[in-house]
């Protein structure tokens, strides 16, 4: 068969130009260390490589939130656990004076435990309070002292939350309400402290218990425990909560991890199988420069 | 044999090989020459026939070495490595718009980030500055898609530049033909061969490169150029190519078909006629594949906008705004309300306290009051007019709230009342497949100045809602551009089913090629009859206008591409966020919650359902109409925006497999070719020795007869 000298020369071009191609699309997969940095590169591998980065990005997107979440919570179980101590106290302090017949400490500690609770029921978290529902600027407790219990013709005057909770999506299959509302939580707080307040307006405690004094508290020593219990199941419910969205922040790192695997073995180059084809792609070129080198001695005109 | 009949014959050798060394001297000398075929001496002795009594050796003929089954077979295998290289050059600039799906960067990877961002939100809805991240984040999902979509606009001017200047280098070569063809016919006819055979090789190769030809000889040696299926385009004189470059190239921009004017033939179309070569490839590119992609892009864009907005139509700001006004729609009040199911408006303090509700009810054609269900109503089933609906919404709102409806734009105006819409959980108002607040775009995210979505919710008797007189001009084309039918259609009658009617009308319409329809969501739809679907619609003009909305036919239905691929372009951030972020409809009222009633806030800067509905419309499902080469489906954004990869990225992998496999078949075509015609530079070295020593021969010949001569005259 014949062979013409310049076809010669034109596929030898060919081939140089290829072995150079291989040569740098290996060298630019191992400095990048993917794949490819186009769609081409990826042809229908790109569908599988964009859902995984998706669900990576979903995943990473809900563990972020629930950090923020996670915070605010923490937040509300530092005020829960200040108004569960506070109403402990004032149980113990009711028993206390029962027992040793003296109201000196009733007052005194009721303001105490006031103060306490209300400063927990408008604990704020970046400027928002946190137990005012979807209403989180209005501070929720609208009074300021024991004493301005005595002035109100219902405890539901006193709240100014919304009546209706901000809740949460921990994850794609889970809302969470985020937070009780004031009223809920400790209503049946103020209604003891009050009703404390509006006895004391009629008998003030000071010094030995009367009979009538101590039937009262004895009655409210008993109301006591139930509220005690109420807030406890209130503090409870947030750390059910905290516990929830752990629990979904580690299914959404696993998930992450996970999804960027995926992500990563498609879109990775394999670099031990680069090296390879980097060191095939140099044999390629000096077999062809070879092989060139050979042809262009190969002639008459060396020879004549 | 006398001593004169050896000069004879020796002068005749030395003679022939002069001219062979010329031979071989033109060979070696265009050993590099593109589509020079080597030329070999054929000699023949004299002294036979009419040449008795003589010797000597004399040239048969000079014969140009070509093989015309090997050179056709070159040329096809050109032209499709032609065709082949120019639609993956410009698909891979195509792909390479959409970025690098690896870096966190690509058009994808801002639809995650966007949506990302909501889940932030979705936990700290009053953050001022997530918000403006948000902001950042649309807003860059809307620059890649815009991006590509100029891309993708820019690509197709190219292309069709790109047409015009192969016609324009066609039109060239082929007014060489002729002359061309007048050396070879003198030389062929002194039974000689001619550098004009090269010349025409060469033109005759590039033409090859441009647009598949097939080649054929006559007689007389000269050369005719045909299309594949035997138009004429050169030969004695040759033909004029027309391209009619419409410069813009804007989307659902028609093309005509490039024409063949060939002297004494009618003209004829070469769309159509192509099987390989660069024109038929762009053509593909200018014609299929760029449109296919700008419809997916606009497909996808309007679906990022439908997925938001469907949402936010649904959510409430906080404050809640006091005046929600929709787009214009393209309605008019006498077009019938259309709506089925429930919505409920709700009335806010601006501490989003509940002070009046008002719960729709489509189907039963009533609206109730605070739970309460009002003596005034409406045409139940939705059959009554919008005008009729507004006039009974605002008797039993009573200024509370006061609906409006002009320029083909519902609004409402709630005073110092914040205003919020909610869909009834079980049984929630659709229209076209859109929630009544959605219909009229009353809280979009993402605004246009065009439709988004074709499903109106018109039927097909309704008031058509046009002036009559007014037209509109389609074209339909075959896939080759060849205009099928051009009518213009007027405006008349009463009804959209009219006008349907006149569309459908066998000679006055597009009737004989196929039939226009609305169905049940009020989608327009071309069904091509059998045999035709490779059909192609355009409209050429279009001065239909919706009394009382900026609306005309075509932009209302979106027909043919231009609509359907501009949507890509034309979304933009509701321009209100971008001053206030508290204007962001983050918060959503919970129609069924128990603290829904009259005196209790409902929503506040701590209401994020809103925004959790928007981190979780990723994944809600969509209707997608077929669009390019992704068919109609229902799936999640997430997923469509990976189909829309998977097609770019495998289009230009198997378009870039195509180069190889067509680069390959050419280089061995070629080759073959080569090994016939191909001047071997070694071969030629031999030759040059051979006729140079039978010159030398040939001239000691002469030279010893000259001494026999001179001794045969010393001797007299």
């Amino acid at each position: 068969m014949r062979v013409a000298t310049s076809f010669l020369f034109t596929t030898a071009n060919v081939d140089i130009q290829n072995a150079q191609t291989s040569l740098y699309k290996a060298q630019e997969q191992t400095g990048s260390g993917k794949v490819s940095n186009d769609l081409l590169g990826f042809g229908t591998d790109i569908v599988p490589l964009a859902s995984a980065r998706a669900f990576a990005a979903r995943a990473q997107g809900y563990d972020e939130a629930n950090t923020n979440l996670s915070v605010r919570l923490s937040t509300q179980d530092v005020a829960l656990t200040r108004a569960v101590d506070a109403v402990d106290d004032l149980r113990i302090m009711v028993a206390d004076a029962l027992a040793a017949g003296s109201g000196n400490d009733v007052m005194n500690t009721s303001d105490g435990v006031f103060s306490s609770v209300t400063a927990a029921m408008n604990t704020a978290f970046s400027g928002r309070y946190v137990f005012g529902g979807v209403d989180e600027k209005t501070p929720p407790v609208n009074v300021n002292s024991l004493n301005d219990l005595t002035g109100v013709a219902a405890i539901a005057d006193i709240f100014d939350n919304a009546q209706r909770t901000a809740t949460a999506q921990i994850s794609e299959i889970t809302t969470v309400e985020v937070a009780p509302l004031a009223d809920d939580a400790s209503s049946a707080i103020y209604a003891s402290l009050k009703r404390i307040a509006d006895f004391n307006v009629t008998e003030p405690f000071a010094g030995d218990l009367s009979d009538s004094q101590a039937a009262f508290l004895t009655t409210e020593l008993g109301q006591l425990q139930t509220v005690l219990d109420g807030i406890n199941v209130v503090r409870s419910a947030n750390g059910t909560v905290q516990a929830q969205v752990e629990d979904a922040q580690q299914a959404q790192q696993e998930e992450y991890t996970y999804f960027s695997v995926v992500a990563g073995d498609i879109e990775n180059a394999d670099l031990a199988e680069v090296a390879s084809n980097l060191t095939q792609a140099q044999f390629q070129f000096e077999a062809v420069a070879r092989a060139y080198n050979a042809m262009r001695d190969t002639t008459l005109l060396n020879y004549t | 044999m006398s001593l004169s009949a050896v000069f004879g014959s020796a002068l005749s050798a030395m003679q022939v090989n002069q001219t062979a060394l010329a031979v071989t001297s033109s060979n070696i000398t265009n050993a590099n020459t593109p589509g020079y075929a080597r030329q070999v001496v054929h000699l023949s002795p004299m002294g036979g026939g009419a040449d008795v009594g003589l010797g000597g050796v004399r040239i048969d003929d000079i014969e140009r070495v070509a093989d015309d089954f090997l050179t056709a077979s070159a040329r096809a295998a050109m032209g499709a490595q032609e065709r082949a290289d120019g639609v993956f050059t410009t698909l891979d600039r195509a792909q390479a718009s959409f970025g690098d799906p690896t870096s966190g960067t690509s058009l994808f990877d801002d639809v995650s980030t966007m949506f990302s961002t909501f889940g932030l939100l979705a936990s700290e809805a009053s953050s001022q500055s997530t918000r403006t991240q948000l902001l950042s984040d649309i807003q860059g999902v809307l620059d890649s898609v815009g991006r590509v979509e100029q891309n993708l606009g820019t690509l197709r001017r190219d292309v069709s530049a790109q047409i015009d200047l192969g016609v324009t280098r066609v039109n060239e070569l082929l007014a060489l033909v002729p002359g061309l063809n007048s050396q070879i016919q003198a030389a062929n006819a002194l039974d000689t061969t001619s550098g004009a055979e090269d010349d025409m090789a060469q033109v005759l190769d590039e033409i090859a490169g441009l647009l598949d030809i097939r080649t054929s000889r006559r007689d007389d040696g000269s050369y005719e150029v045909r299309t594949p299926d035997g138009q004429l385009l050169a030969g004695t004189v040759s033909a004029t190519l027309t391209y009619a470059d419409a410069g813009g190239a804007a989307p659902g921009q028609a093309y005509e078909p490039i024409t063949i004017s060939y002297p004494g033939v009618p003209e004829a179309t070469l769309d159509g006629r192509l099987t390989g070569g660069l024109l038929d490839g762009l053509l593909e590119l200018r014609d299929e594949t760029l449109p296919e992609l700008g419809l997916q892009l606009g497909e996808f864009s309007a679906g990022v906008a439908r997925v938001l907005n469907r949402e936010s139509n649904q959510n409430v700001s906080f404050p809640p705004p006091t005046s929600l006004t929709g787009a214009d729609v393209g309605l008019q009040g006498t077009d019938s309300l259309g709506f089925s199911g429930q919505t409920t408006l709700s009335l806010l303090s601006a501490d989003g306290e509940l002070t009046q509700y008002f719960d729709i009810d489509f189907d039963a054609g009533t609206i109730a009051v605070d739970g309460t269900v009002s003596t005034t109503t409406f045409t139940a089933g939705g059959t009554g007019t919008i005008a009729e609906f507004v006039t009974a919404f605002n008797t039993v709102t009573g200024g509370a709230a006061t609906a409006s409806f002009a320029n083909g734009a519902l609004a409402i105006d709630g005073g110092t009342n914040g205003l919020a819409f909610s869909q009834d959980a079980d049984d929630p108002s659709v229209r076209g497949g859109q929630g009544f607040s959605e219909f009229f775009r009353l809280n979009d995210i993402l605004e246009s100045s065009s439709p988004i979505s074709y499903t109106t919710g018109i039927s097909a008797t309704d008031p058509h809602g046009f002036t009559n007189g007014e037209t509109i001009t389609l074209r339909l084309t075959d896939d080759n551009n060849v205009v099928l039918a051009q009518p213009t259609v007027t405006i008349a009658g009463t009804s959209m089913q009219d006008v349907l009617n006149d569309l459908n009308d066998a000679t006055g319409g597009l009737g004989a090629y196929g039939t226009f329809a609305l169905d049940a969501d009020g989608a327009l739809s071309f069904t091509p009859v059998a045999g035709r679907e490779d059909t192609r619609l355009f409209v050429d003009n279009d001065t239909t206008q919706r009394v009382g909305s900026s609306l005309g036919f075509s932009g209302l239905f979106g027909l043919g591409n231009g609509p359907r691929t501009e949507r890509a372009a034309t979304l933009v951030i509701n321009p209100d966020f971008s001053s206030d972020t508290n204007t962001l409809p983050l918060g959503r009222i919970d129609r069924a919650d128990a603290s829904f009633a009259v005196g209790n806030v409902v929503t506040g800067g701590g209401d994020t359902a809103g925004a959790q509905a928007l981190q979780a419309a990723e994944l809600s499902q969509i209707s997608f109409e077929a669009a390019g080469g992704l068919a109609e489906t229902t799936t999640s954004l997430s997923d469509y925006a990976a189909r829309l990869l998977g097609d770019v990225g495998s289009r230009s992998a198997t378009a870039e497999r195509e180069v190889e496999a067509a680069g390959r078949l050419s280089t061995e075509t070629a080759a073959r070719r080569a090994s016939v015609e191909g001047v071997n530079i070694d071969e030629e070295l031999i030759n040059l020795t051979k006729y140079q020593q039978a010159y030398q021969a040939a001239s000691r010949l002469i030279q010893v007869s000259q001494e026999m001569l001179d001794t045969l005259l010393s001797i007299v």
